[in-house]
């Protein structure tokens, strides 16, 4: 008894004290929505950073948004598509250079000049329509590939008459990975940056467990399959079901054919994975404008974990996804 | 003492205090893993980003809709008969939130009226964040 009391009794006490430690509740994370760049932004940063560092952080998406937005007045965007010109030095520069190597990356499926086909079905009037043949082969021929309408001197940029750029399809991951450089400088350990789905996080959360996401499944609103990951990663997907019209009853998807100039009707959601959060953003949008039979070839060949939900509800899965990917719906 | 030392658990007290530790920590353990709440109750939050923002937490679901106003005007969220929620009417120019549907996890977005619902769901499955 002495011996119980003495020596094993201050172990176990010591151990429950351990335990209390381990399992304690972890400080919350400062966590804040802002709605920006048309959509909602969230922001969780676990404590350790600087107390104002989310705020500066959100200031970077208005920055970009500042510059990049193409419905809002003053920006350099809506400077270049209403004068068709851009000085060479441009606080935009960067984003039309990285929009230039992800069309030539893709095959011209990122395509950022498909805004004037998307004028045209009415995206952005929100009175939707159906362009006739020779419209959508005029602005195929005269105003769309982004290499043939935006020119590079040392003068500046140079857009083609009746062209615009959107550059949506980018400025956002652009926007994420300028937000993580900033809360990583600030001493964040470990966050989470959501721009409407294209999410970015890095680090260890407090209680140590992986970063889950969900893919969200358009059908039913539930997740189409989870991703669990203790490293860094970007995660984008592209859908037809947020952004559409719908004309004589018939739902039209805002991401164009390059090819044939119409919208696409292949997937219902493509996802993709990559290391960073641009890269994921522009090639979910160009993967998506791809026929499945080119789609399923080009992220083998580029090893990149993608997941696809077919229009018609078949769910495909590349190679590389299938360690990315889990709890993944058969149909 | 006599320099002896005892053999451990030797007596009676000893062995009720280590087993009454025992189940002390089983029970914890057990409510640490697995007495959280399952299954999703309606419970929500409704985010209305209005000047100055709103916040409104639900722990249940509501036996009439809920009409807030946000920045376009009204907008009118509904729980069913399952404890799903949706946004079933916005004075939003798009809709996009009202298509959106029922949900029980994803949140429920609707920019132009500055209205966010967040299920406060937990089916055992917590996620970070979900793309869409």
């Amino acid at each position: 008894m002495y011996y119980f009391r003495s020596r094993v009794l201050p172990v176990i006490a010591l151990l429950f004290i351990l335990l209390a430690i381990y399992f304690r509740t972890p400080e919350p994370p400062h966590e804040e929505s802002r709605i920006m760049m048309d959509t909602v932004i969230t922001i969780r940063a676990f404590p350790g950073g600087e107390t104002n560092a989310v705020s500066r952080a959100f200031a970077v998406f208005e920055a970009v948004e500042s510059e990049a937005s193409f419905y809002r007045a003053g920006t350099e965007l809506v400077r270049l598509n209403q004068t068709g010109s851009l000085p060479a030095v441009s606080s935009l520069t960067p984003l039309l250079q990285i929009a230039a190597d992800y069309f030539k990356l893709s095959d011209g499926y990122f395509d950022p000049s498909f805004a004037c086909l998307q004028k045209a079905y009415g995206f952005y009037s929100n009175a939707g329509r159906l362009p006739g043949q020779d419209e959508i082969d005029n602005l195929l021929k005269n105003h769309c590939g982004f290499d043939r309408v935006l020119a590079r001197s040392e003068q500046g940029f140079t857009l083609a008459s009746g062209s615009l750029i959107d550059l949506g399809g980018i400025a956002g991951g652009y926007a994420i990975e300028k937000a993580a450089r900033v809360l990583r400088e600030a001493g964040c350990k470990a966050f989470l940056i959501d721009d409407a789905g294209d999410i970015w996080f890095e680090g260890q959360k407090p209680d140590k467990t992986a970063w889950r996401i969900a893919v969200r499944d358009p059908r039913d609103n539930g997740s189409l399959a989870f991703i669990e990951s203790r490293s860094p990663l970007a995660i984008s997907t592209s859908g037809d079901y947020e952004r559409f019209i719908t004309v004589d009853g018939v739902r039209y998807g805002h991401i164009m054919n390059p090819r044939s100039g119409r919208p696409v009707d292949y997937y219902s959601s493509v996802t993709i994975i990559a290391s960073e959060p641009v890269a994921a953003d522009a090639l979910s949008t160009a993967v998506f404008a791809m026929p499945p039979d080119i789609a399923f070839s080009w992220v083998e060949e580029r090893n990149l974990p993608a997941l696809f939900l077919t229009s018609t509800g078949t769910i495909h899965l590349s190679t590389a996804g299938r360690q990315f990917f889990s709890q993944v719906k058969t149909q | 003492m006599n320099g002896e030392v005892p053999p451990l658990f030797s007596g009676k007290t000893d062995w009720l205090i280590m087993i009454g530790l025992l189940l002390v920590s089983l029970v914890a353990w057990a409510g640490h893993n697995y007495m959280q709440p399952a299954g999703f109750s309606g419970a929500c939050t409704v985010r209305i980003f209005t000047e100055p923002p709103q916040k409104l937490v639900f722990t249940g679901p509501q036996p009439q809709p809920l009409t807030v106003v946000g920045k376009t005007g009204a907008a009118t969220i509904e729980w069913g008969t399952d404890g799903r929620i949706r946004i079933a009417s916005s004075t939003c120019p798009c809709k996009t939130c009202v298509n959106m549907g029922w949900t029980d996890s994803s949140s429920l977005v609707c920019v132009p009226n500055g209205i966010i619902v967040e299920p406060a769901a937990d089916t055992g499955s917590k996620v970070d964040a979900v793309t869409r």
